[in-house]
C-alpha cells in the first residue's frame, strides 16, 4: 500500500457560542487511502460531521473556527491553502456528498445544470460539453432516462434520485477522495443498500478514497474497509473492520456493538443501552471523556487524559485500561 | 405573565420599549394637570404665530393655542386610535381568520375572496373615501381602520392555522372527540397568541403612523387635537416657507418617539416570547469573540482562522 | 401553467371587478344628501334649477336606471364629469397620471437597486457594522412618517439651505416639451420628493433581502455549492441570490399598485399635481364622479399589477405548481 491519500492530523475545530467554545473536534487524527472505505462512526454530536466539514473547510464561520491541525491531501496541507486553491480542491479532489438530498440541492435550477456546474468549475469545457456529460453521469449513477431527467427540477424526483444526483455532481471531475455524511440516513431501507452499492462500485471504478460518516454499525460492516469510532470530539479506537468488529477493545465500542440487537439473539433478550449521556463540550472532562459512563472505569481514568496508542496490526485504542480485552 | 414581563425588562430593547411606551400613556392620562394651557379651551388664547418662548415654550399656533399643550394633549388621539384599532385589527382578524384556517370549505373561500377585494384597492386613497361617507370622528377613524385592517392579520393567521390544523396535537385533539370549537379556543388559538400579541403592538404602532397620515390630509377628526392635525395645520400655514420649525418639529418626533417605542416593545415582545429565533446582538458578539480567538491562535503560530467563510 | 389556470383565474378577477365597480357606485348614494347633494342644496337655487342640475348628472332618474348607465358607460370607457373641473374624468386621470408616475417609477427603480445591494452586502457579513446599522435604520425609519421626513427635507433643503424648490412641479415661465430646460427643472422639483419617498424605500428593500439572504445562505444547497467548488462569491450570486429574489419579486408585486396611489401624501406636500393629489382634492371637494374614476383605476391597475407578479413568480420559482 502507498502512501495514503488524505490525512487528517491532530484537527481541533471549535464552534464558538456565547458560553464558551464548544471542542466539537479535538485533536483528531485519521487516514483514508486510495481505493479503500474508512467508516467515522459514532453518536449524533460526536463530531464526527464537524471533522468532515473541517476537512473540506466548509465549517460556518461564524461561529466555527478551525484552531489547529494539518490536513494533508498527498502531502498538501489544505489548511493553509488560499482560498482559490481550495475552491479547486472542493469537488476537484476531494468530494462531498450530504444527508439530506432533499434541501441539498437548489430547487430552482435544473438537475442538469447543477452536475454541468461542477464539471465547468474544475474543466474548462464548453457549455455543451458540460451538459453532455452530465447526461452521462447521471447514467452512470443509475438515473434511468438521464436525458429527461436532467431537464427535471429536484422537488421533481425521488430522495433516492436526489442523491444519485449528488453522487453525479460529487463524481464530475473524478476526486481523489469521496466524503460521505450519513448519505443514506434520510433515504427508505431499501434505498439505501442501493445508494451503498452505488458508491462501493464508483469507488472501484474510479479508485477513490471514501471517508464514509454514519452511526449505523449495520453499514460499516457493509461496506468498510476500517472503521473509526468516535466519541466526544476524540478518536477512541480505529483499526480494520473485520478486527474490530469480532473483537472490540475500547468500552464504549464494545457498548455500541452490543446496542445492536442481534437476528439471533434468543427471543427476550433486553435491548442493551449505555448508560449515562454524552458530555457536554463546552466543558469537557478532564481525564477519559468516557469514564463517567464507562462499566470498567478506573480512578486514574478520570484524573489523566489517555491518549491514542497503537495495539499493533494497525489498530489504535484510547483506553488505559485497553488492549487484550476478549 | 409576571416572568415574560421580567424577561422584557431585561431586553435592552424592551426596556427602551416599555419606558417610551409607559412614558406616552402617562402623558396622555395626565394632560390635563402636567399641559400649561387647554387647547380645547376657547377662552385660553394667546397671540398668534409666536415663536418659542417665555410662556409658550414652543410657541403658538394660527389660532394662539400654545403648541406644547397641543403636543401634550395630541398623545391621547394617537394613543386611544392606535390601541382601540390595534385591538379590533387583531381582535378580528384572528377570529377571521382562525375560522377560514380551520373550517376550510365556503368559510375559508368567502373570508379570502373578501381579503382579496380589500388588498386590491389601494389603501390610503379608500380611506378618504370612506372618511368622505362615513364622516371623521375620531371612533370612525376606528371602524374604518379595523375594516380595513383585519385582511392583513386574517392572512396571516391563517397561514399559520394551516400548518397547525396538521399537526399531531390538533389530530389527537380531534381523535378523542373534541369539537372544532373547543379544539380552535384551546388549542389553535393559545398556539397563535404569541403571534397575535405581537401583530397587535406593531399593529398599534402602524395605525398610529396611519393616522396622522390622514389627519395630515385633512380627513381626521377635525374636533380633536392631534399631532397629524398639527402637522397639516403646518403645511396648510405654509410652516416649510417661513421656516417656522416649530410648528414642524414637535409633532413629527412626538409621532416617531411613540411609534419608536411601541415598535421596540413589539420587537422585544416577539423576541421573549419566541426564543428560537437567534439573538441579532448574538452574531455581533461572536463576530468579535471570533477575532480574539483567531488572534490567539495566530500568536500561538497555530490556528487557521476562518477556517469556513461567512457563508452560512 | 395551464389554460384552466388562467381561466379561472381571469374569471375571479372579473368577479372582483365587478364587486368593485358595484360598491363604487352604491358608496356615495348609501349617505344621505350625496352625491351631488351639496351642489343643488342650496336654498337660493329654484326647483326648476335644482332639477336642472339632477338632470345633468342624470340622478333624477330611478336607482336601477342609473346603475344601468353607468355601467354602459363604464363599458365604454366612460367615467363622468367631473364636479369641480367640469371636463371628463377619463381625461383629467390621464393627465395626471404620467406625473405620478414621475415620482413613483424613480423612487421605486432606486430603492429596489439600492436596497438590493445594501441587503446583500449587510447579510453578507452578518453581525458586521453593515448590517447593524442596517437594522437599526429599519426600526428608525418605519417610525418615522413619511410625510414629516418630506417636511423636514424641505425645511433643510429648500428652506435653510435652498437648494431644491419646495413644491410644484416645474418652475414657471418654462416651456412646456420635450426640451432640456423643461425636463431639468422637472428633475429638480422632483428631487425631494423622490428623495422622501426612497429613504423608506431602500431600508425596507435592505431589510427584505437582507433576511432572505440570511436566511438562504444558511441552506443546505449552498453549502453544496461551495462544497462542488464554487468559491463564496459564485455561491452568494449565483445560488443564495437567485432564490432570495422570489421573497423581493413578491414584495415588489405588492408594491407594483402603489405606483399610482402611493404618492398621495408627498404629492399633497409638494403641490405635485398627480393622481394622489387628485384623490386628495377630489374628497375635499366632494367630487364624486371624479373620486369614482379613480378608485377604480387604481383597482385596476392594482389587479393587473398583482396578475404581473404572479405570472413573474410563477416563472421564477419552478415549484410553484398554478392548478
Amino acid at each position: 500500500m502507498d502512501e495514503p491519500t488524505l490525512v487528517v492530523e491532530d484537527l481541533v475545530t471549535w464552534y464558538l457560542t456565547e458560553r464558551g467554545p464548544i471542542h466539537a473536534v479535538d485533536g483528531v487524527s485519521l487516514a483514508v487511502q486510495r481505493g479503500e472505505t474508512l467508516a467515522l462512526v459514532g453518536e449524533s454530536g460526536c463530531g464526527k460531521s464537524a471533522t468532515a466539514l473541517s476537512i473540506m473547510r466548509l465549517i460556518p464561520s461564524p461561529p466555527g473556527l478551525i484552531m489547529s491541525g494539518r490536513v494533508l491531501l498527498e502531502g498538501r496541507n489544505l489548511l493553509e491553502l488560499p482560498e482559490p486553491d481550495m475552491c479547486k480542491v472542493r469537488g476537484g479532489d476531494v468530494s462531498m456528498i450530504f444527508q439530506e438530498p432533499m434541501t441539498s440541492l437548489n430547487p430552482v435550477y435544473t438537475v442538469g445544470f447543477q452536475v454541468a456546474e461542477a464539471i465547468l468549475v474544475h474543466q474548462k469545457v464548453s457549455e455543451r460539453e458540460a451538459d453532455k456529460r452530465a447526461v452521462e453521469l447521471l447514467d452512470r449513477v443509475g438515473i434511468a432516462s438521464p436525458a429527461r431527467r436532467a431537464k427535471d427540477f429536484p422537488h421533481q424526483m425521488s430522495g433516492g434520485m436526489r442523491q444519485r444526483v449528488m453522487i453525479a455532481m460529487a463524481l464530475a471531475a473524478n476526486p481523489k477522495v469521496l466524503i460521505a455524511d450519513e448519505p443514506t440516513t434520510a433515504l427508505d431501507v431499501t434505498i439505501q443498500s442501493q445508494i451503498l452499492d452505488l458508491i462501493r462500485q464508483l469507488q472501484q471504478e474510479l479508485n477513490m478514497g471514501v471517508l464514509l460518516i454514519t452511526h449505523d454499525f449495520g453499514i460499516v460492516a457493509e461496506v468498510a474497509d476500517r472503521v473509526a469510532v468516535m466519541y466526544a470530539g476524540q478518536i477512541v479506537e480505529e483499526g480494520s473492520t473485520g478486527a474490530l468488529l469480532e473483537c472490540p477493545t475500547h468500552p464504549y465500542t464494545r457498548g455500541l456493538i452490543s446496542s445492536v440487537p442481534k437476528m439471533d439473539d434468543p427471543t427476550g433478550t433486553m435491548l442493551y443501552s449505555i448508560e449515562g449521556a454524552s458530555p457536554n463540550l463546552l466543558d469537557p472532562p478532564t481525564g477519559c471523556r468516557f469514564a463517567p459512563r464507562c462499566g470498567e472505569a478506573r480512578p486514574e481514568c478520570r484524573e489523566c487524559r489517555p491518549e491514542l496508542e497503537s495495539t499493533g496490526d494497525g489498530r489504535r485504542v484510547r483506553c488505559p485500561g485497553g488492549g487484550g480485552r476478549i | 405573565m409576571r416572568e415574560i414581563a421580567g424577561r422584557l425588562w431585561r431586553h435592552p430593547r424592551g426596556r427602551v420599549g416599555i419606558m417610551i411606551t409607559a412614558a406616552v400613556i402617562i402623558i396622555a392620562i395626565a394632560a390635563p394637570w402636567i399641559a400649561p394651557y387647554d387647547p380645547y379651551d376657547i377662552g385660553q388664547r394667546g397671540p398668534r404665530r409666536l415663536p418659542p418662548g417665555p410662556g409658550h415654550p414652543l410657541g403658538t399656533d394660527a389660532q394662539g393655542k400654545d403648541i406644547l399643550s397641543k403636543l401634550i394633549y395630541g398623545a391621547r388621539v394617537s394613543l386611544i386610535v392606535g390601541i382601540t384599532t390595534g385591538v379590533c385589527v387583531t381582535v378580528l382578524g384572528a377570529l377571521l381568520g382562525i375560522l377560514a384556517g380551520y373550517l376550510g370549505g365556503f368559510a375559508d373561500t368567502l373570508i379570502m375572496r373578501i381579503c382579496d377585494i380589500l388588498f386590491v384597492v389601494p389603501g390610503l386613497p379608500l380611506m378618504i373615501l370612506l372618511a368622505n361617507y362615513m364622516g371623521t370622528k375620531f371612533y370612525m377613524i376606528i371602524v374604518i381602520f379595523t375594516m380595513l385592517g383585519w385582511a392583513g392579520v386574517a392572512r396571516m393567521i391563517r397561514s399559520q392555522v394551516l400548518s397547525l390544523k396538521s399537526r399531531d396535537f390538533v389530530l389527537a385533539s380531534r381523535s378523542v372527540g373534541a369539537r372544532p370549537g373547543h379544539i380552535m379556543r384551546e388549542h389553535i388559538l393559545v398556539s397563535v397568541s404569541p403571534l397575535l400579541i405581537v401583530n397587535g403592538v406593531l399593529s398599534a404602532a402602524g395605525v398610529m403612523v396611519a393616522e396622522a397620515g390622514l389627519s395630515f390630509l385633512g380627513f381626521g377628526d377635525p374636533t380633536a387635537v392631534s399631532w397629524g392635525k398639527m402637522l397639516y395645520e403646518a403645511q396648510s400655514g405654509h410652516a416649510l416657507l417661513f421656516g417656522a420649525w416649530w410648528w414642524v418639529i414637535p409633532p413629527g418626533l412626538a409621532i416617531f418617539i411613540t411609534v419608536f417605542g411601541f415598535m421596540m416593545f413589539g420587537y422585544a415582545l416577539e423576541e421573549v416570547l419566541n426564543p428560537h429565533i437567534p439573538r441579532q446582538s448574538a452574531y455581533s458578539k461572536l463576530r468579535k469573540g471570533m477575532a480574539r480567538y483567531a488572534g490567539i491562535g495566530k500568536q500561538a503560530g497555530i490556528g487557521r482562522p476562518g477556517g469556513g467563510e461567512s457563508v452560512g | 401553467m395551464s389554460g384552466a389556470y388562467w381561466a379561472r383565474r381571469l374569471l375571479q378577477t372579473a368577479l372582483i371587478l365587478f364587486i368593485v365597480v358595484t360598491l363604487n357606485f352604491f358608496l356615495p348614494r348609501l349617505t344621505p344628501g350625496t352625491p351631488a347633494g351639496h351642489l343643488y342644496n342650496d336654498p337660493r337655487l329654484s326647483p326648476e334649477a335644482k332639477q336642472e342640475i339632477l338632470a345633468q348628472f342624470g340622478l333624477d332618474k330611478p336607482l336601477h336606471v342609473q346603475y344601468a348607465v353607468y355601467l354602459g358607460n363604464l363599458l365604454r370607457g366612460e367615467l363622468g364629469t367631473s364636479f369641480s373641473y367640469r371636463r371628463p374624468v377619463s381625461e383629467i386621470i390621464l393627465s395626471r397620471i404620467p406625473w405620478t408616475l414621475v415620482l413613483t417609477l424613480s423612487s421605486f427603480l432606486v430603492s429596489v437597486a439600492l436596497g438590493v445591494a445594501l441587503g446583500a452586502a449587510a447579510a453578507w457579513k452578518r453581525g458586521g457594522h453593515l448590517d447593524t446599522i442596517l437594522l437599526s435604520a429599519s426600526i428608525v425609519v418605519s417610525a418615522l412618517p413619511s410625510f414629516w421626513i418630506a417636511m423636514i427635507l424641505t425645511l433643510i433643503l429648500a428652506f435653510y439651505w435652498p437648494v431644491f424648490p419646495a413644491y410644484g412641479m416645474v418652475s414657471p415661465h418654462v416651456p412646456v416639451g420635450w426640451n432640456w430646460a423643461f425636463i431639468g427643472s422637472v428633475a429638480r422639483h422632483a428631487f425631494l420628493p423622490v428623495l422622501s419617498m426612497c429613504i423608506g424605500g431602500i431600508v425596507g428593500y435592505g431589510i427584505l433581502v437582507r433576511n432572505s439572504m440570511v436566511e438562504i445562505s444558511g441552506e443546505d444547497f449552498v453549502r453544496t455549492a461551495r462544497a462542488k467548488g464554487l468559491s463564496e462569491n459564485a455561491a452568494l450570486y449565483r445560488h443564495a441570490l437567485r432564490n432570495a429574489m422570489l421573497p423581493l419579486v413578491t414584495r415588489i408585486g405588492m408594491s407594483l399598485s402603489g405606483l399610482v396611489g402611493g404618492a398621495t401624501v408627498i404629492e399633497t406636500i409638494f403641490s405635485w399635481e398627480g393622481m394622489g393629489l387628485l384623490i386628495v382634492e377630489a374628497s375635499r371637494s366632494l367630487d364624486y364622479p371624479l373620486m369614482q374614476g379613480t378608485m377604480l383605476i387604481m383597482a385596476v391597475i392594482t389587479i393587473l399589477a398583482n396578475l404581473c407578479a404572479d405570472l413573474a413568480y410563477a416563472r421564477l420559482d419552478p415549484r410553484v405548481k398554478l392548478k
